[in-house]
């Protein structure tokens, strides 16, 4: 027993007496400090066993409340992400409203997106101009109009910004959503451009331009507006309906039945594609637009929501013009179609008279009575139909009209139809033909070396009317050359036989073109100085009516007497880089044909003058004679 | 813990929260500045750079749609990790370093499909998000640690 008590006396001898205020003061400051070591253990990498607290601290059900709240904000965030990829698949254009619809088409306009921008139009209109645009944009890069196909617009700034617009309802599901303010900026920068698009630049410095939306119409008393339309449940921009709405106001005709050509989708069209491409011809024949306007889908061209408008305005055309019938006949028509699913390409082939003479189409080869003398060939080379026109060139006699079929009707659909002459352009054009177009044939990767003697052979009708050698010249040169065609243009043509059927274009080591060049037309080129010039032969615009077309450049001294003689007499030049010398060797008719340059495509010559319309270019003393030395650049 | 290593530790984890939200918020920017897909976004976008001729050595389109995607979603992860984990844990740097691999992987792919030129702000705010969450994630201790204050008596309460 006193053992006993001896161990605890020692017990209670340990330490420093405390009462029990010390006692309650030690452990909370125990507590503390092991709150704080497992915090900082916590922090120092969370391994470590938590320490249970003594105490339940206000501060850390706080964080922890925080903490969850922040996990179930991940949580909602993943999912929103996960809704977000799925409704990404599903896909969802055009916009929640008309306005909506609008903003998002400036929004693409201001970022240079065409492909946004054809998305958010009405998708029944556009069918498959997206697909057009990316392969026009993957040709333009593949050419080197564009440094890269994503941004075909590179260098050219677009900016829509301020815009205030407001909505009207004009039927259910269709909105004209009216631009009350906005400007529209555009700009250019050069040196963004590609290489060549530079080089076809030139001169020209940056532009830019500036324009209030709100006042586009503003000359003919118009709103600016742009009409949108519902799509399952989506907004889209029409085009088809904005034009026909602008043509309604502006002429001042009945409104538009809205929607009424879908309600009515099964008493238009025709009941085969055969029948649709015929009975759409014999309605033109017959002038009886009401029947050629139910020919067209309601969905792609709503003409016949606005029958009454079309029809009332024909009338009045019609009425003021004077004449009863144009003459146009059909004389024979034939189709042959092939149906793929709701879609059908038929082939036409027709002839007929009007008042002007015969006319005959075969595929995509039109001859009207304007072009027997000087037919454009079909089909061929694109550099026949200028800048502007060349998209013609896709035309030839394989070409189609699509018939498209909605609710068991069939119906001739002009966009499918557009869109598949311009796919066919596209994928025909060649650099070959665009550098010509764009006047930059010395771009053309070459075809060789330029022989002198040899004759050079520029077939008709096909892009090898352009042909670009290299020629190793030295100064004091004198060039000379003949171009002779394969067959004679027709007496009704002969104004046009004295001029060479081909030009010569010469361009020297640096690049640049030098020298109206008359030598095909017995007036020899001096050569400036020693290097590798680039040697252009091209077809010229008006021998269109002969077939091949031969050239030979011979030095001077050894061409032969006929290379020597001009064609129509007239002044006798060479030329230099310094200008040109010109020493008249008849007094001979004064026609004078200037030089074809881009931006004027005088489209066919006139037959009662010589003179073809033109811009003259003049270097040093202005020649008293020129000839037409290339194609239209348009 | 000091008053100093509690602002320090809010501001690595505001980092890491804050990495978080780029990284979400980078899927509902541009990706493209100007030109074709400007208006698109995630597989859309992919479609239509990669129709125009564009591609990435070894990254097919679905592997640069997964890519896109994997963007926002890891900052939604990054979130999900910090409540249930902390952003010094070994989760949340496991997280953090795969949203700077993935983010870096996206911008590349997207530089090299559409030119350093045309890149919107997208990819741009996805690698921020990335290097904020790293940051947030490994941030020194020593920085963290506030300075000690004086020694207290250590001696257990005795009774």
């Amino acid at each position: 027993m006193s053992d006993m008590r001896d161990a605890l006396n020692e017990l209670a001898r340990r330490g420093a007496p405390r009462g029990f205020d010390e006692v309650l003061k030690g452990a909370a400051s125990a507590e503390r400090d092991a709150a704080e070591r497992d915090a900082a253990a916590r922090d120092a990498g969370g391994d470590d066993l938590d320490t249970i607290p003594l105490v339940t601290a206000e501060p850390v059900a706080r964080r922890q409340s925080l903490s969850s709240m922040i996990a179930a904000a991940g949580v909602a965030a993943l999912v929103l992400v996960g809704t977000f990829a799925v409704s990404a698949v599903v896909g969802s254009g055009g916009a929640g409203s008309a306005e909506a619809a609008v903003r998002r088409l400036a929004d693409a306009v201001s970022h240079e997106d065409i492909l946004a921008a054809a998305d958010v139009l009405a998708p029944e209109e556009v069918r498959s101009l997206h697909g057009t645009l990316d392969h026009a944009a993957r040709k333009a890069a593949e050419l080197q109009l564009v440094q890269t196909a994503s941004a075909p617009l590179a260098g050219v700034d677009f900016n829509i910004h301020g815009l205030n617009l407001s909505t009207e309802s004009l039927g259910n599901g269709y909105a004209k959503v009216t631009i009350d303010a906005g400007t529209f900026t555009a700009a250019t920068h050069k040196t963004q451009f590609s290489p060549l698009m530079q080089k076809v630049l030139r001169e020209s410095d940056d532009n830019s331009s500036q324009s209030d939306l709100a006042k586009l119409a503003e000359n003919d008393n118009l709103p600016t507006f742009v009409v949108a339309v519902r799509h399952d449940g989506r907004w889209y921009v029409s085009a088809a309906y904005t034009v026909l709405e602008y043509v309604r106001e502006y002429n001042r005709v009945p409104a538009a039945d809205f929607g009424s050509g879908e309600r009515n989708i099964s008493t238009l069209g025709a009941e085969s594609p055969d029948a649709a491409v015929q009975d759409s011809m014999r309605a033109l024949q017959r002038e009886d637009w009401s029947k050629l306007i139910s020919m067209a889908p309601p969905s792609e061209i709503p003409v016949y929501d606005y029958r009454d408008a079309l029809t009332t305005l024909a009338r009045r055309n019609k009425a003021e013009s004077d004449r009863s019938t144009s003459g146009f006949t059909i004389d024979s028509m034939s189709t042959a179609s092939q149906v793929n699913g709701d879609t059908a390409k038929v082939t036409l082939t027709a002839s007929g008279t009007t008042d002007s003479g015969h006319w005959s189409l075969d595929g995509g080869c039109f001859v009207g009575p304007s072009d027997e003398d000087f037919p454009y060939p079909c089909g061929g080379d694109p550099v026949y139909f200028g800048l502007v026109g060349t998209p013609l060139s896709g035309l030839d006699k394989s070409s189609t009209v699509t018939v498209v079929k909605q609710n068991g009707r069939w119906f001739v659909s002009p966009v499918s139809t557009v869109l598949d002459v311009l796919d066919h352009f596209i994928s025909q054009l060649d650099r070959r033909s665009l550098f010509t177009l764009l006047d930059i044939p010395n771009q053309i990767p070459p075809d060789g070396p330029l022989t002198l003697g040899r004759p050079i052979v520029l077939p008709a009708g096909t892009s090898q009317g352009t042909k670009v050698f290299t020629f190793q010249g030295h100064e004091g040169q004198n060039l000379l050359g003949l171009a002779t065609a394969q067959s004679k243009p027709s007496s009704t043509a002969s104004s046009y036989e004295n001029y060479p059927p081909a030009a010569v274009r010469m361009f020297a080591p640096d690049g640049s073109e030098f020298g109206e060049s008359g030598m095909l037309d017995g007036q020899s080129l001096t050569l400036p100085s020693n290097g590798t010039y680039t040697v252009v032969v091209q077809r010229s615009y008006l021998s269109r009516r002969v077939g091949d077309v031969t050239v030979t450049i011979w030095d001077a001294a050894d061409a032969p007497a006929a290379a020597k003689q001009p064609h129509d007499g007239g002044s006798s030049c060479t030329y230099t880089l310094l200008g040109a010398s010109c020493s008249s060797t008849s007094s001979g008719s004064s026609s004078s044909i200037d030089r074809i340059l881009p931006g004027n495509n005088s489209g066919q010559p006139s037959t009662n003058d010589r003179r073809v319309t033109a811009t003259s270019v003049a270097r040093g003393p202005s020649p008293t004679f020129a000839i037409p030395t290339t194609v239209p650049h348009g | 813990m000091g008053e100093g290593s509690r602002r320090r530790a809010r501001f690595a984890d505001g980092c890491y929260l804050g990495g978080g939200a780029a990284l979400l918020a980078s899927a509902f920017m541009r990706w493209i500045a100007r030109g074709a897909g400007s208006g698109l976004r995630g597989h859309a976008l992919v479609d239509t750079l990669v129709a125009l001729g564009k591609h990435v050595p070894a990254l097919s389109v679905a592997r640069l749609t997964i890519l896109w995607y994997l963007v926002p979603a890891l900052g939604a992860v990054s979130w999900i990790v910090y409540g249930l984990l902390g952003a010094r844990s070994r989760g949340a740097r496991i997280v953090a370093l795969a949203a700077l691999l993935v983010s870096v992987l996206a911008a590349g792919a997207f530089r090299q499909l559409a030119g350093t030129a045309r890149l919107g702000w997208g990819p741009k705010v996805a690698l921020l998000g990335g290097f904020a969450l790293c940051a947030g994630a490994w941030v020194p201790d020593a920085w963290l640690r506030a300075r000690r204050p004086a020694a207290r008596s250590s001696e257990p309460a005795s009774v």
